[in-house]
């Protein structure tokens, strides 16, 4: 009879979770192992795949410091544009907890209203801002302050920007997430022992918001390193990226093979960060919250 | 043999008259009790059995593919019956990956340039053109019918010349002297002094080009390598920017932000119709161009196929095609006198001759991609 319960409940069970493993077996996993094919495979010189186990592409991957500079530049991409949402972010993540429930949620609807635009097209609309007639030149130039445009957009620093405002969002989001999770009580009783603001926000909400705060950095850290389209439309000549060096292998020189592994570094790269990420922080943050 | 190939072979046979419908339904009803007894399926064959029905037609989409729809199509159905299902594509990969995956017939023509129709037929998946067929190719530009059968047929037709694409060098008149485009050329692109609006487009097939110009070398058949690499690392710190599409050429023209560079046909001309400020350097000699055209996949209905081109190929119809898709037709303008419309689209040669215009060599890109990209995306990385 138990026993019989006991193979019901792990048939349920087994039944439960069978739709999200052949979800991931068939969406993730599958096109790894295709994509892991291909890096082991070569192109015949009109384009067509030459599906002959060679290394050339691993050999050329590691032996060519070419790619692990641009892996290196976008990482610092990844790295620097995560930290600036976080100070841009945090600010304004603070202010959502302090305001009454109905106003929090019409702002965190308005936070994310403009994802309801094509990526494309808000990325393409920084042209009107920082471009040579945009927004901030033309304001700039009738004040008087400047005389001639500044260079603002097909640089990096156009790049910083978009890539900020991409992953400003879901960064507020989970800072804001992580900081709801804070018992208000435990502040007030920092506050009770004499604590100022400030050092009630290092010493307890700080630390205590933490899971938010870095599920919000683990977010924007992979979203970023894997973006094309910023520096595609924003960037200038030589502001080349990881994703978009895999982009151009695949559409513009028409190389399977050869972008296969170059995505399937950034996936270990990826791989190897998660792993890391689970042993500093834990990612238990990522699934649920302290209570 | 196996099974799909014989399948092909029969519908082939078919659809080019050489067995009747009584013969190819019996013979399909073989196959089809074959395959079920060796464990195949037969549900693969219900698609040739209503093959004739419709026909599926794979373009690059946007207005092009809608000029096709209204001007060939919608004619071809009303004469025929027979259908057309639309698809579209945006690169060789793409159409090429959906053929090869896909059942045979299930894309039948394809319209197509640059390194497409060459690897389709070194891939095997084209059909050849019976030229006796398709008489309406004598209104065509010779050069381009010659180029469709050297290049992409290797000796034989396998596709049918319509279009020209190509890039050109444009710039706004209002701001770059008409006198000194006339002296530079194309040594103008690497002219830091034009930086604050100087475009060209990423592709490396169209930096090498021009590099290739740039540096008195024919860009079919590069001597000097290195050369081409200095061109463009001189051109990379003379650029304001490398666009990737064409919504980013006509933003940045349409704004004011660029005002001299290579741009393609497509955005040149949509600048134009919408009045901005555009013009194009009449080049010499040299400049880029790739001819398009119809391909019919293995496993089409030929009939078919060559009804479609009688109408595509009709001169009024090349002609509406070309102006309301924005591209050059390859009508011949000395035997069928365009219209100013079309005379103003880039590309247009009222000789016919094209003397100034060299032709895209798939054969020599496709040869060299691999050393090109590669390198090309070095120079791009670290200069």
């Amino acid at each position: 009879m138990t026993e019989g319960v006991f193979l019901r409940g792990r048939f349920v069970s087994l039944a439960l979770v069978s739709p999200a493993v052949v979800s991931v077996a068939l969406f993730v996993v599958l096109p790894l192992i295709c994509i892991g094919m291909y890096s082991f495979w070569s192109r015949f010189p009109n384009g067509a795949v030459n599906q002959t186990f060679t290394l050339v592409n691993w050999h050329e991957l590691v032996s060519d410091p070419l790619y692990g500079k641009v892996l290196g530049q976008t990482i610092f991409l990844a790295t620097t544009t995560t930290l600036i949402a976080v100070l841009v972010g945090y600010g304004p993540a603070y202010y959502l907890t302090t305001l009454p429930a109905k106003q929090r949620g019409l702002l965190i609807i308005l936070l994310f209203v403009p994802s309801w635009i094509s990526y494309i097209i808000r990325t393409m609309s920084w042209m009107h801002v920082l471009g040579r007639n945009g927004i901030v030149n033309s304001s700039l130039m009738s004040m008087g302050i400047i005389s001639e445009p500044l260079p603002l957009i097909y640089n990096n620093f156009a790049i910083y920007v978009g890539v900020v405002q991409y992953a400003l969002p879901i960064m507020i989001l989970n800072i804001y997430l992580g900081l709801m999770a804070v018992d208000r009580n435990v502040v007030d009783a920092a506050r009770t022992l004499g604590a100022n603001g400030f050092q009630t926000f290092r010493s307890v909400v700080l630390p205590l918001s933490i899971g938010g705060l870095s599920a919000g950095c683990l977010i924007c850290f992979i979203w970023t390193l894997g973006t094309f389209v910023t520096p595609m439309l924003l960037g200038g000549p030589g502001t080349t990226y990881y994703a978009s060096m895999v982009y151009d292998s695949i559409l513009h020189h028409q190389d399977w093979p050869f972008g296969s592994t170059l995505a399937l570094l950034s996936i270990m790269f990826l791989t190897i960060s998660l792993i890391a990420y689970g042993r500093l922080i834990g990612l238990s943050h990522l699934f649920k919250e302290k209570t | 043999m196996e099974i799909g190939k014989q399948y092909r072979q029969i519908h082939e046979r078919y659809a080019n008259k050489d067995i009747d419908r009584r013969t190819f339904v019996r013979s399909v009803g073989l196959m089809a009790a074959a395959a079920g007894l060796v464990g195949s399926t037969s549900a693969l064959f219900s698609r040739y059995a209503h093959a004739t029905q419709q026909i599926q037609f794979d373009a690059f989409g946007g207005v092009s593919q809608a000029s096709f729809r209204k001007h060939v199509f919608q004619p071809f159905t009303a004469k025929t019956g027979i259908k057309v299902a639309e698809g579209s594509y945006r690169n060789a990969e793409e159409i090429l990956t959906r053929v090869m995956a896909d059942d045979p017939g299930t894309h039948n023509f394809v319209w197509t340039s640059t390194m497409i129709p060459y690897r389709i037929r070194r891939l095997d998946l084209g059909v050849e053109i019976d030229e006796s067929r398709v008489p309406r190719m004598r209104d065509l530009v010779q050069k381009f019918v010659d180029y469709h059968r050297e290049v992409f047929g290797g000796g034989k037709m396998t596709s049918i010349p319509n279009c020209l694409g190509g890039a050109t060098m444009a710039y706004n008149p209002q701001k770059v002297d008409k006198a000194e485009i006339d002296a530079k050329g194309y040594q103008l692109l690497l002219d830091p002094k034009f930086k604050a609006g100087l475009i060209g487009d990423q592709g490396y097939t169209t930096r090498i080009w021009v590099a290739a110009l740039q540096t008195k070398q024919d860009p079919n058949n590069i001597k000097d390598l290195e050369a081409i690499w200095g061109a463009i690392r001189r051109s990379k710190s003379a650029v304001l920017k490398y666009t990737a599409a064409s919504a980013e050429v006509i933003k940045m023209w349409s704004s004011g932000e660029a005002f001299v560079g290579d741009v393609w046909y497509s955005p040149y001309n949509a600048l134009r119709q919408g009045g901005y400020p555009i013009a194009q350097y009449n080049a010499p000699a040299g400049m880029y161009m790739n001819p398009g055209g119809v391909i019919a996949l293995k496993g089409s209905p030929m009939d078919a196929f060559y009804e479609m081109m009688d109408i595509l190929l009709s001169p009024p119809v090349m002609i509406a095609w070309a102006i309301e898709a924005g591209q050059m037709t390859l009508l011949d303008p000395t035997k069928h006198p365009f219209p100013k419309e079309l005379q103003e689209i880039p590309g247009y040669d009222p000789t016919g001759k094209m003397q100034d215009y060299t032709a895209y060599d798939a054969r020599y890109w496709a040869e060299n991609a691999d050393r090109f990209s590669r390198e090309y995306r070095r120079v791009m990385v670290s200069g």
